[in-house]
């Protein structure tokens, strides 16, 4: 469950009032709104790397308002995918997990699994260079995904894919909450990603969420 | 959890590194060639052609301009041209391997936190179990990995060059590549400084590239200062305590014997380290109290 509640922020001309929203645990939401609105700025709050004047956000019934990106305990899809590019992709894959010191056979189970349900087994052993935009999509949720975080927050995934490659990974990401029993924030200027994938649609404009969810 | 960071930074300039060490090794190999060359045959040669050393030294370190200009490239005025371990010396402070350790130090620490960011990836270390103190510490970790390891390649590099130039056995003034052993601390501290004050800029940019680009215009300008200084002490002179280079005096160490008794000598490596520990200090600072912006 994610809970945004009165969310303000300030840089320079820059202004962010009153933003709330709740998305149910399990659900799929979408947050819309035209490049430069502060949708980035929204997900950046929530992952906690940037700071807010007021407002308090709520992650699966804990208070996270002050707490590091660590404590919040949630995947993150950039834009771009931003693989660790001197790392081959199961070693991408198994970051979450080795950082945290997770056993080999744990950690080898998981990238399998993920590896599997994301069809990049092929791709294990390859650097993480060079790969299509598609495949770099599905590492990164794959990495965001390593350690079972109950939230997904995911920048623009679709953006710089092309056609055929985007219907491929929505068809995967609609797979989501049912396969990583996970509660998704999905920032998109799409309205035909939000159609597809949405079960919530959050609009913004100008700094303020000016369109209440449309469909539980 | 930090080792594993440690790691994967390691793993991001295992390249770099390798390149870095291996112009550096190369450089006192040639350099202990230079050596032999100079004090064993041009030297001789121009000797036995009527010109003496002391016009030879006066022309190229003298007063005038040009060996001033030569003097703040080489080293001070106590350095012998036919001396080997003199001449060697200057592997330590020529420009060319000034410009390896600056550029090797200030692009790690601009490619550190600003190059994160602008690839992306920052976010996605601090999704993880990492606070920033530990991005920082780990950070910190690998400059003392790696810098003692290129120190130690330098010094490496001087051993089998002085030692397959003959350079060890000379009856004129036998080289011992030991007595080189503790410039090691400038060269380190050098490294320290320059990657300190560069994780300061990189702890608070977002652009690698801005980061390296105001950098590298510090550290050129304090270079041009160091040697401006020297040119027209009276003008320019007081200027140069406040630029690294000044204080980056491996070849006073080198010449001598007990430099550790001497307290200006701990003074100047006292500034390369402490600016090098302020600079950290301050990055992280910055650091933790800073938004992370995605990248531009």
């Amino acid at each position: 469950m994610i809970d945004v509640d009165n969310l303000g922020l300030r840089q320079g001309a820059f202004q962010l009032h009153g933003i709330s929203m709740h998305v149910p645990r399990g659900k799929y939401a979408i947050l819309m709104g035209k490049t430069g609105c502060g949708k980035t700025t929204i997900l950046e709050a929530i992952a906690g790397l940037r700071r807010f004047t007021t407002g308090k956000i709520v992650l699966n019934g804990r208070d996270v308002t002050h707490a590091t990106p660590a404590e919040r305990n949630l995947g993150y899809v950039p834009q771009d995918g931003a693989l660790f590019t001197t790392m081959t992709v199961r070693e991408n894959l198994a970051f979450a997990l080795t950082i945290r010191s997770r056993p080999t056979k744990q950690i080898d189970e998981r990238v399998a699994q993920l590896a599997d349900w994301l069809r990049v087994t092929h791709l294990l052993d390859r650097r993480a260079v060079g790969l299509s935009g598609g495949e770099t999509q599905r590492i990164a949720l794959g990495r965001a995904l390593a350690n079972h975080p109950p939230v997904l927050l995911m920048d623009e995934p679709l953006s710089s894919l092309d056609e055929e490659t985007r219907e491929r990974m929505i068809e995967l990401l609609k797979e989501l909450p049912r396969q990583a029993e996970v509660t998704v924030l999905h920032i998109t200027h799409s309205q035909a990603e939000a159609d597809r994938l949405g079960d919530i649609v959050f609009r913004l404009h100008e700094g303020r969420i000016i369109t209440e969810p449309l469909a539980a | 959890m930090t080792w594993v960071l440690v790691r994967k930074l390691l793993r991001d300039i295992r390249v770099a590194w390798l390149i870095a060490a291996v112009l550096l090794f190369l450089f006192q190999l040639l350099w202990s060639r230079i050596t032999s060359r100079v004090t064993q045959e041009i030297l001789p040669a121009m000797q036995a052609l009527g010109m003496q050393l002391p016009l030879l030294q006066a022309i190229l370190m003298g007063r005038d301009a040009l060996g001033q200009l030569v003097q703040s490239i080489i080293g001070g005025e106590s350095i012998a041209l036919d001396r080997p371990a003199d001449m060697l010396s200057i592997a330590y402070v020529h420009p060319l391997v000034l410009t390896i350790l600056c550029i090797w130090a200030l692009g790690r620490a601009a490619n550190a936190i600003a190059g994160e960011i602008d690839r992306g990836t920052l976010e996605l270390l601090l999704a993880q179990p990492i606070r920033r103190t530990q991005v920082i510490l780990a950070h910190l970790s690998v400059d003392a990995i790696v810098f003692p390891f290129l120190a130690a390649v330098m010094w490496t590099g001087t051993y089998f060059g002085t030692s397959w130039m003959g350079l060890q056995e000379l009856e004129m003034g036998r080289i011992d590549p030991t007595r080189f052993l503790p410039a090691l601390l400038s060269v380190l501290g050098l490294l320290f400084s320059v990657s300190g004050v560069t994780m300061v800029m990189s702890a608070l940019g977002r652009s690698r590239a801005r980061v390296w680009g105001g950098a590298m215009s510090l550290f050129l300008g304090m270079f041009l200062t160091n040697v401006l200084g020297q040119m027209w002490p009276d003008q320019l002179g007081w200027l140069r305590p406040f630029t690294i280079f000044y204080h980056y005096q491996p070849q006073l160490i080198i010449k001598t014997a007990d430099w550790y008794a001497h307290g200006n000598i701990w003074f100047h490596l006292g500034v390369l380290y402490g600016v090098g520990a302020a600079g950290y200090a301050l990055a992280w600072l910055g650091f933790c109290e800073r938004d992370l912006p995605a990248p531009l």
